[in-house]
C-alpha cells in the first residue's frame, strides 16, 4: 500500500532523456542508482530509469534507457550503437578518443562495430 | 501487493506443477552421469539449487523482474552454464575483485561483470539443510548466482529497450511523420485542417498523439466502427507507453474507458453526436473525425454540426481525416471556414492491374447465376506462375453472402485438389471468431483465400494480401421514402472503390490486381460512391436535428443535401409521429423519442408503453424494442438447418415474429439463470452475442427513460444478508475469471494462430464449449439471479391481457406500418401470399417469418366466416369475426419486395383505434380507414358500437401519454402548481389497468364485418364531396367540446380529428339498413325509452339526455389493487369479493374470511 505514494510522486517528477547520438528521446521516472519502484536492484552507475511500459504497473519492472557519459557528460541510451558500459557509462565518441584507456574486450567490440 | 505476488509462486517452490516435474527429471538423467557426492566444479549446476534459490528469491518481498518470471529466469540459467561450460569456463567463477583503477576510472583488468549495469540487492540466507538433496547453498555459490541475477536483468533489459527501439522505428518510418510538424503548426494556427491520406500512412494513429505532445488536453477522435475505437485506443496507448494507464480511452455504445485522465478518447461518430444534444458537451480542444470518406450518415452530419460549432465557439479545433478519394469536396465544404490541406502520400507498393472481362460467349449457361469459373481459374494462374514459396495472399471482393458462398464452396472445391489454399469467407453476419480467422497464418506454401464483402475495403485491413480480384460489384441498401421500403441491390461500384479494392493488393510488397470487368466497365462508373444520407431513412437523423435546435432541417448545410422528398417524406412520418408539430416545432413526445438510441417507431413504442404499462410490465417493451433495435438474433444457420428451426418451436409465437423473439429472449434468460447460454443458443441457430446485446440495449434504455422521468426508479431492492454474502462471493469469483480471461486474451493476441489446411469446415464444438466467455462473465456481474428472474417475469406476457396490450403498443407505434392480405391468398401457394400496404401494394411475407412459414395463421376457415349474412346485404367479400390484419417493422426488398418482423391483430378493432382518419357514412355501417380500407358493418349498430368504443378509448389513451409526457417535463408555473394540489389525480396503476382490462375487451369484441382494399378508382366514387352541406353537430358525442367543421374535399363533418362523419356515399344495403333502423322504433337499454332515431341521435340521447348517465358515474369503485408482480386476481369463495393479491395476501385473506 505505502509503495503507492513514491510512485505518485514519480509520476509528478520527470526527467527528459534524449540519446545525443540516435536522437531517442523519452521521458524518464527516475535518475539514479536505486529506483524507488524496483527496491531490490541497484545499479552501478546513475542511469535514467523508466517503469517498464510494457508490464503493469506494481510489479517493480524496469526498464533502463541510459544515463550520462563518464567523460562527457552527454545523455546516451544504452544501444550498442550509442555507448558501452564498463562500470560506468561511455558513449562511443569518448571510447573512440581514448581507445588505451579501455580493456581490449571491451573496445574490440566497439571497433569490430 | 508483495504478500499476493508471493502466494502467487508458492506452488512453484513446492515443485508440483508438471513443468517442474519435468525439469526435475532432466536433471536426474544429468546427475546419474557423475558420482553423487564428489562435487566437481564443472559439474556443477544453479538448477540443483533451485529450490532453495527459488526461497530467497521469493522472499526477498519485492516484486522484480526475476520474481515476475521465474520459469523463464530458470531457462536463462540453464542455457547460461550450457554455454560457459561449452567454453571451458566454470559456472562459479573464482574472478578476485581487486580493483585497480586507471587515471580515467577505469578498472585495468578486465571483468565481464564490469560490463553489466544491474546489481542484486537480495540477501544471502543461511538455508535450512536440503534434506534431499544433501547439498548446501554456501555464501560463495550465491554471490555467484547473483551474478547470473544480474546478468538475466541486464537481458531482460536488452530486450525491452529493443522493443521500445521498435516501436519508435516503425513510428518514424510512417509516411505521416514527415508532416508532424506541419500538422501540429496548422492545427494550432487553423480552424479547420484536412489530413488526408490513404490507409497505412498513420494518420489515425498519429495525429492524436501529435496534438496531445503539442499541448492539447482533451482530444476526441471519432471513428465509425466500435470496434475501431477500442482497437486504435489500445494501440496508441500502447505508443504512448500509457497502456496500463488510462490517458487514452474509448467510449462506444455500451462500453467506456475514460476517466477523468483520459487525452485522448476514440469515440463513435453517433456517440459524439448525442454528447453535442446533451447541454454538456465535454470539453474538447480539439475534436478530429476520421475516416469522412466512408461518408456515413453520422459522420456527413456531424461534419455539417462542427461546421456551425466552430463559429461559436472558437476554442474547438476540428481535424478532418481522409482517404485521399474527393478531398476537393471536403475542402470546398469548408471554403469559408479556409481549411488547410495537408496531403501525405500512402506507403503503396506498385501494383499490377489487369483486366479480366467475363465475355458473353464464355458464359456456360445464359442465366444470370454467377459463374464461379473465372475465380477459380485466377487460383490457377497464381499457382502456375508465382512459386508456392514466395507468400502472399488472395482477397476476392464479392457483392453478397450468397456470391461469397458460390465462390467459397467452388474454391473449396479446387483447394482440397491441390493443398495449396484455405478458403476464409468474410462477412459481418459471422460471428467474431469466425472474423478473426482471416487474420491467421496460413501454414508453410499454402496460401489463404479470403473471399469478402466490401467489408475489407476500408473496415477490415488483413495483412499479406498480394493478388485481389474484384467482381466489380456491391449490394448496397437504398431507400425508398414513398413507400418505407430498403432495398438491397447489386451495383457496380464506383471507381473510387474499384482504386481502394485494387490498393488492398500493394499494401505489403508488389502486388497484382485482377478485375473481373474491362476497362470501359471501369471508365463508365461513377467516380464516387452514393453517401449514405442519400440512401437510408432520414426520420431519426432529422427528429435528432430538430432536438439540437436545427430549426429548419431544409437548410442544414449537409455535405451532400439529401433528395427533397426524402425529407418531406421523413417530416411528414414524424408529425404522423406526433413528433413534430404540424408547424415542425418539436413536442415533448418528439423530445422524448430523440433521447432513445433507436428507431422512431421503436422508441415510440417505449414511450407509449412507459404510459401504458404498469412498471413491472415495462421491461417486456424494453426487451422488445432492443430485440428489433438489434440487428437479427438468427445466425446464416439458423433458417436452413432443420434441427436448428425445430428446437426453436417451441418457443415461437403465432402472434408474429417480435412476440417470437421476446420468447426466445425469455427462454435464453430462463437458460441463463440455469448456467447455460451458449450451446442452448447454437442448437437453435442463434448468435448468442446478440443477445448479450440486446439485454446491454434494453437496461440502457431503461436508463434513459428513467433520466427523462417517464420511468420512476425501481426502489433498491432489499438482500438479506445470507444472499447478500453469496453474491459478494460470486462476483469475487467472476471478477477473478475476468481478470484471468484478459490475461489469456492478452498473450494470445501476441501471436497469432496457425490455420490448417483443412480448418474450413470442421468446427470443434468442443473446444469452444471449453473457453471461458468474457460475455458471459460480464452478463453474470451485471445480472444476479434475482436481477434476471425479475427480468424473466417483467419479459414474459402469459397473460393474454399483457400480450394484447404489448402487441398494440408496438402497433400503435409502428402505425401506419400495417398490410392486408390479397383477397385471392386463400387459393395460393405458401410462398405466394401477397399482402398490401397503404403505399406499397403487392409484397410478399418473408419465408423465414412465422407466417411466411405458416400463412394460414392469417387466414379465415370456413368456421370463422358467416354465410347466413343479414337480409339484403350482398357482398363479394366474407364476412367474419375474425379477419387480420398485418402490423410490420418494416419492408424489404431482395429478391422481391418483403415483409420483415410482422405480427397480426384484429383488423377492425386495430384500425379504429389507430387509424389517422375514419370516414363513416350516416349509418356508421360502412367505415373507410385512411382512405385506404373499407369496413362494411351489415349488422345494425355494430359498427357505431365499435367505433364510439374505438372513440372513448383513443381519448383515455391519448390523455394517458399526454398525462406522462407533462409529468415528464412539469411546466414550473403557478397555475399548474396551484392545478395540481387542488386535484387528486388517479393513480398511473389504477387507469393502466382499467385501460388495459377496456382495451382487452374491446379487442376481443365478436363483431362481423368485411374488409376491402379501396383502389384509386373505388376512391372516386367513396366521398359525397364537399357539395353537399352537412348541418354541424351539437352536442358532439364523440368529443364533448370538439367544434365539427365540414371536410373540403370529402363532405361530411370531422367530429373528431380523426373522424369525419356522414361523407361516405352509401350504396342500396346501407340506404336500406338506415332508413330501417330510423324508422322501427329504438329502445333505450339503459333507461326505458323508446322512439325513432337516427344513429347519431341515439349516440346524443346515450351521451346526453339518458336518465340513467348520473347513476352510471357512480359505479362502485373497485378494490385498489397492489401492482405487485406476483398479484393475481383472486375471487374469495366465502366473501364472493374478487381481489387481486400475492400469493402470501391470498392467504392471509383467507385466514380472515373464515
Amino acid at each position: 500500500m505505502d509503495e503507492s505514494k513514491p510512485k505518485d510522486e514519480c509520476a509528478q517528477v520527470t526527467y527528459n532523456f534524449k540519446c545525443s547520438e540516435c536522437g531517442m528521446n523519452e521521458e524518464t521516472h527516475y535518475k539514479g542508482v536505486s529506483p524507488p519502484f524496483s527496491r531490490k536492484i541497484q545499479l552501478k552507475y546513475p542511469s535514467y530509469v523508466m517503469k517498464d511500459p510494457f508490464s503493469p504497473p506494481g510489479k517493480g519492472e524496469i526498464l533502463i534507457l541510459g544515463a550520462d557519459c563518464a567523460i562527457c557528460g552527454k545523455a546516451v541510451c544504452i544501444s550498442k550503437q550509442c555507448s558501452i558500459f564498463y562500470l560506468k557509462t561511455y558513449c562511443l565518441k569518448c571510447v573512440q578518443n581514448s581507445m588505451d584507456k579501455f580493456p581490449a574486450e571491451v573496445t574490440n567490440k566497439v571497433k569490430k562495430s | 501487493m508483495d504478500d499476493k505476488s508471493r502466494n502467487h509462486q508458492r506452488p512453484s517452490k513446492r515443485q508440483r506443477s508438471p513443468s517442474h516435474e519435468s525439469k526435475s527429471g532432466e536433471r536426474h538423467k544429468l546427475r546419474k552421469r557423475s558420482p553423487l557426492k564428489q562435487q566437481e566444479e564443472s559439474e556443477f549446476s544453479f538448477l540443483d539449487y533451485k529450490r532453495n534459490l527459488n526461497k530467497i528469491i521469493t522472499y526477498s518481498s519485492d516484486s522484480n523482474t526475476v520474481v515476475n518470471s521465474l520459469d523463464d529466469f530458470w531457462v536463462f540459467v540453464k542455457k547460461y552454464e550450457m554455454t560457459l561450460k561449452k567454453a571451458g569456463k566454470p559456472i562459479i567463477d573464482n574472478e578476485c575483485d581487486h580493483n585497480e583503477l586507471n587515471d580515467i576510472g577505469i578498472p585495468i583488468n578486465f571483468s565481464k561483470h564490469h560490463c553489466i549495469n544491474f546489481m542484486s540487492k537480495m540477501k544471502y540466507m543461511e538455508s535450512v539443510y536440503d534434506e534431499r538433496e544433501k547439498k548446501k547453498l554456501d555464501k560463495k555459490m550465491f554471490d555467484s548466482f547473483l551474478n547470473i541475477v544480474s546478468i538475466y536483468l541486464d537481458f531482460k533489459n536488452k530486450e525491452k529497450f529493443e522493443k521500445l527501439k521498435k516501436l519508435r522505428k516503425a513510428q518514424s518510418e510512417l509516411p505521416v511523420t514527415k508532416y508532424r510538424d506541419e500538422i501540429v503548426a496548422a492545427v494550432q494556427n487553423e480552424k479547420v485542417v484536412i489530413v488526408a491520406g490513404d490507409t497505412g500512412c498513420g494518420k489515425s494513429t498519429q495525429v492524436p498523439q501529435y496534438l496531445h505532445v503539442a499541448g492539447f488536453q482533451n482530444i476526441a477522435c471519432t471513428q465509425p466502427r466500435r470496434i475501431a475505437c477500442v482497437s486504435l485506443s489500445k494501440r496508441v496507448a500502447f505508443e504512448m507507453l500509457t497502456q496500463f494507464e488510462t490517458k487514452v480511452g474509448y467510449q462506444i455504445r455500451f462500453e467506456k474507458s475514460k476517466t477523468a485522465d483520459t487525452k485522448i478518447c476514440f469515440i463513435t461518430e453517433g456517440l459524439l453526436l448525442r454528447q453535442m444534444s446533451s447541454e454538456n458537451l465535454p470539453n474538447y480542444d480539439v475534436i478530429i473525425l476520421d475516416e469522412i470518406h466512408e461518408r456515413h450518415l453520422m459522420g456527413d452530419f456531424l461534419l455539417g454540426i462542427l461546421k456551425c460549432l466552430i463559429h461559436t465557439r472558437n476554442d474547438i479545433k476540428l481535424v478532418l481525416m481522409s482517404a485521399t478519394i474527393n478531398i476537393k469536396l471536403f475542402e470546398d465544404y469548408f471554403s469559408k471556414e479556409s481549411a488547410v490541406v495537408i496531403q501525405v502520400p500512402g506507403r503503396l507498393f506498385p501494383i499490377e492491374l489487369r483486366y479480366k472481362p467475363i465475355l458473353i460467349e464464355d458464359k456456360p449457361t445464359r442465366d444470370d447465376r454467377l459463374d464461379p469459373q473465372p475465380y477459380v481459374q485466377i487460383m490457377q494462374l497464381i499457382d502456375s506462375k508465382y512459386p508456392s514459396a514466395e507468400r502472399g495472399d488472395l482477397l476476392i471482393f464479392m457483392s453478397g453472402v450468397q456470391e461469397i458462398t458460390t465462390i467459397c464452396d467452388a474454391a473449396q472445391q479446387y483447394a482440397e485438389k491441390t493443398k495449396k489454399w484455405i478458403i476464409l469467407p468474410l462477412h459481418s453476419g459471422l460471428s467474431l471468431t469466425e472474423q478473426d480467422k482471416v487474420f491467421d497464418y496460413p501454414p508453410e506454401g499454402v496460401r489463404k483465400c479470403i473471399v469478402s464483402t466490401n467489408i475489407a475495403e476500408t473496415s477490415v485491413t488483413i495483412d499479406g494480401i498480394r493478388f485481389v480480384v474484384d467482381s466489380g460489384k456491391v449490394k448496397e441498401m437504398s431507400y425508398d421514402s414513398s413507400t418505407k421500403m430498403q432495398r438491397l441491390k447489386e451495383f457496380w461500384i464506383s471507381k473510387a472503390s474499384a482504386d481502394q479494392r485494387k490498393g488492398r493488393a500493394g499494401r505489403t510488397g508488389p502486388g497484382v490486381c485482377y478485375r473481373i470487368y474491362s476497362e470501359e466497365q471501369y471508365s463508365d462508373m461513377e467516380a464516387f460512391s452514393t453517401p449514405e444520407v442519400s440512401r437510408v431513412p432520414l426520420a431519426s437523423l432529422l427528429l435528432l436535428m430538430s432536438s439540437l435546435g436545427v430549426n429548419d432541417v431544409r437548410r442544414f448545410p449537409f455535405i451532400d443535401t439529401p433528395p427533397g422528398e426524402a425529407i418531406e417524406d421523413a417530416l411528414l412520418e414524424l408529425k404522423q409521429h406526433g413528433a413534430l408539430t404540424s408547424n415542425e416545432k418539436l413536442t415533448a413526445l418528439g423530445k422524448a423519442l430523440a433521447s432513445l438510441p433507436v428507431d422512431v417507431s421503436l422508441a415510440k413504442a417505449l414511450v407509449v408503453a412507459a404510459a401504458s404499462l404498469p412498471a413491472h410490465k415495462l421491461d417486456s417493451a424494453l426487451a422488445l424494442a432492443a430485440a428489433l433495435g438489434i440487428r437479427s438474433i438468427y445466425t446464416t444457420r439458423a433458417h436452413r438447418d432443420f434441427e436448428c428451426e425445430n428446437s426453436r418451436k417451441p418457443d415461437e409465437s403465432d402472434h408474429g415474429d417480435p412476440v417470437t423473439l421476446l420468447s426466445l429472449y425469455c427462454a435464453w434468460l430462463r437458460e441463463k439463470s440455469r448456467g447455460g447460454g451458449r450451446a442452448w443458443c447454437k442448437r437453435r441457430g442463434l448468435e448468442e452475442q446478440r443477445l448479450y446485446e440486446l439485454t446491454k440495449l434494453a437496461a440502457q434504455l431503461n436508463t434513459l427513460l428513467q433520466d427523462n422521468n417517464l420511468k420512476e426508479a425501481p426502489e433498491p431492492e432489499t438482500m438479506s444478508s445470507a444472499e447478500r454474502a453469496l453474491r459478494h462471493g460470486q462476483m469475487k469469483q467472476l471478477k477473478d475469471m475476468r481478470r484471468q480471461y484478459k490475461q489469456k486474451a492478452a498473450e494470445e493476441s501476441k501471436r497469432r494462430k496457425r490455420l490448417k489446411v483443412d480448418s474450413w469446415e470442421i468446427i470443434d464444438d468442443k473446444d469452444e464449449d471449453n473457453t471461458v466467455d468474457i460475455r458471459d462473465i460480464e452478463f453474470r456481474m451485471t445480472n444476479d439471479a434475482s436481477r434476471i428472474r425479475a427480468l424473466i417475469n417483467g419479459s414474459s406476457t402469459n397473460s393474454g391481457r399483457d400480450l394484447i396490450m404489448l402487441k398494440l403498443v408496438l402497433c400503435r407505434a409502428l402505425y401506419p406500418q400495417v398490410a392486408v392480405a390479397d383477397e385471392y391468398n386463400h387459393c395460393k401457394s405458401v410462398s405466394e401470399q401477397l399482402f398490401h400496404t397503404w403505399s406499397k401494394p403487392f409484397v410478399f411475407l418473408h419465408p423465414t417469418s412465422i407466417f411466411g412459414k405458416n400463412p394460414r395463421l392469417l387466414q379465415l376457415t370456413d368456421a370463422d366466416v358467416q354465410t347466413d349474412e343479414p337480409f339484403g346485404y350482398k357482398s363479394r367479400q366474407p364476412l367474419s369475426s375474425k379477419h387480420q390484419i398485418l402490423c410490420y417493422l418494416s419492408l424489404l426488398e431482395t429478391t422481391k419486395p418483403y415483409i420483415v418482423n410482422s405480427m397480426r391483430m384484429p383488423a377492425a378493432q386495430t384500425l379504429l383505434l389507430l387509424a389517422h382518419s375514419i370516414d363513416t357514412n350516416i349509418g356508421f355501417t360502412r367505415l373507410v380507414c385512411d382512405s385506404w380500407l373499407l369496413l362494411e358493418f351489415p349488422y345494425p349498430e355494430s359498427g357505431l358500437n365499435l367505433l364510439m368504443k374505438a372513440v372513448k378509448l383513443r381519448q383515455r389513451w391519448e390523455d394517458l401519454i399526454n398525462r406522462r409526457l407533462q409529468d415528464a417535463n412539469p411546466n414550473k408555473s403557478v397555475e399548474s402548481e396551484l392545478k395540481k394540489s387542488n386535484q387528486t389525480k388517479t393513480s398511473y396503476e389504477e387507469l393502466q389497468y382499467e385501460l388495459s382490462c377496456d382495451i382487452s375487451s374491446y379487442i376481443n369484441s365478436d363483431i362481423y364485418y368485411t374488409i376491402k382494399r379501396c383502389l384509386p378508382g373505388d376512391l372516386k366514387v367513396m366521398y359525397v364531396g364537399p357539395d353537399e352541406v352537412h348541418p354541424t353537430i351539437d352536442p358532439n358525442p364523440f368529443e364533448q367540446g370538439f367544434e365539427c367543421r365540414p371536410h373540403e374535399k370529402k363532405g361530411g363533418v370531422y367530429v373528431t380529428d380523426n373522424i369525419v362523419f356522414n361523407c361516405v356515399v352509401d350504396t342500396d344495403w346501407s340506404y336500406k339498413s338506415y332508413e330501417e333502423t330510423y324508422s322501427l322504433p329504438w329502445t333505450c337499454p339503459d333507461c326505458e325509452l323508446s322512439v325513432c332515431l337516427s344513429p347519431l341521435e341515439r349516440l346524443q340521447h346515450k351521451e346526453f339526455t339518458c336518465s340513467s348517465r348520473m347513476e352510471k358515474k357512480d359505479v362502485q369503485k373497485k378494490p385498489i389493487r397492489e401492482n405487485k408482480p406476483n398479484t393475481k386476481e383472486f375471487e374469495c369463495e366465502t366473501c364472493k369479493v374478487t381481489l387481486y393479491l400475492t400469493p402470501v395476501e391470498i392467504l392471509k385473506h383467507k385466514k380472515a374470511c373464515k
